[in-house]
């Protein structure tokens, strides 16, 4: 709950949070949301003015069908930090990845599951998925490389957020092709 | 070397700035922060070279930005960055705006500068096995392919289902 309050009054979840998620999705998917519907529930952030969990239903042009949860309300004790999963269902199979990872458990004054994946640092060296997106950033500055995630990404990822959040507060569906 | 100003050094911009200071071809010239003080612990944590309060000055010596104010600040110091000739990353959202952010990435779409999101989990190998990333149509534009690159997870088969949940 402490990171919510952190992102700060008016930082909706979609946006802080969830925004990764949408450009995983649409990553995995490859295919543009046709509709967007979804819920909120407000409590413990009420004075911050930012809900407490969302669930948000998504349909894809070519009949997919997603949903995108985020809770903002965890105990601090929670492990990890951050809790995610992302789960693919296909015609062939299915993926799943969970976040933080079990690889390493620690019992001690409590319990823990240090994060081994966003930025964990090893003997006093940034790690993890920012120390490598530093890397291709640099990559790609010097010319040798393509940055992954462009602007132009993350203004995709943003309409599919900001569709979510008017169709909570709109109670009804909405395009991303409104927005 | 390429000099980097880092703007907004909360939680993430000190992961950048600890990044940034750990990479070989990176200098971490400036930190930048309203917070003077801040900004002045983070440089001597991370050895930049200078802290600053205002971003003009911090740009004048980079040849690179990473703007990680929050939310609601973080266009006007890319659109700076930009006007300095800066290649940049930028923490999302791009805006709390729409269509601002729309604006800004039609403007990046026309530089030949290094511009990108901080998208990370990209650069996993748990959600990215192999391959380049394609920003396809966004929802209301559309760029030309080739101006960007190809994304592909191990979809199983054709994708039926798909369900994320992030909680902290």
């Amino acid at each position: 709950m402490s990171n919510s309050r952190k992102a700060g009054p008016g930082d909706h979840p979609l946006f802080y949070m969830n925004i990764h998620d949408v450009d995983a999705l649409l990553s995995a998917v490859e295919e543009r949301v046709d509709e967007v519907t979804g819920y909120e529930r407000r409590g413990e952030l009420t004075d911050i003015d930012i809900p407490d969990a969302h669930q948000v239903l998504l349909r894809f042009k070519d009949g997919t069908i997603a949903t995108l949860e985020g809770y903002g309300v965890l105990p601090e004790e929670v492990p990890g930090d951050i809790a995610a999963e992302f789960e693919l269902v296909g015609t062939d199979g299915t993926a799943l990845v969970t976040l933080p990872s079990e690889e390493v458990e620690l019992y001690a004054d409590g319990y823990d599951r240090p994060d081994l994946h966003y930025w964990p640092v090893v003997n006093n060296r940034m790690d993890g998925a920012v120390r490598r997106q530093i890397g291709q950033f640099a990559d790609a500055v010097a010319g040798k490389g393509e940055i992954l995630a462009m602007i132009t990404d993350g203004v995709r990822a943003q309409t599919v957020a900001e569709t979510a959040r008017r169709a909570i507060e709109g109670n009804r569906p909405i395009s991303p092709d409104t927005v | 070397m390429t000099r980097v100003a880092i703007v907004g050094v909360g939680n993430m911009g000190r992961n950048h700035a600890h990044a940034v200071s750990d990479h070989p071809t990176l200098v971490l010239n400036s930190v930048v922060d309203v917070d003077a003080d801040n900004a002045a612990e983070v440089a001597e944590t991370y050895g930049a070279n200078r802290s600053e309060t205002d971003a003009e000055p911090a740009f004048e010596r980079a040849d690179a930005a990473i703007v990680a104010t929050p939310s609601h600040a973080h266009l006007e110091p890319a659109e700076k960055a930009l006007d300095a000739g800066l290649h940049l990353l930028l923490e999302k959202p791009v805006s709390r705006d729409i269509d601002a952010a729309r604006t800004f990435a039609n403007r990046c779409y026309k530089t030949d500068l290094v511009t990108g999101v901080s998208f990370i989990l990209p650069t996993s190998p748990r959600t990215r096995p192999s391959g380049r990333r394609r920003a396809t149509a966004t929802l209301a534009m559309s760029w030309p392919a080739g101006r960007s690159a190809r994304f592909r997870c191990p979809t199983p088969g054709r994708p039926v289902r798909a369900t994320t949940r992030c909680s902290t």
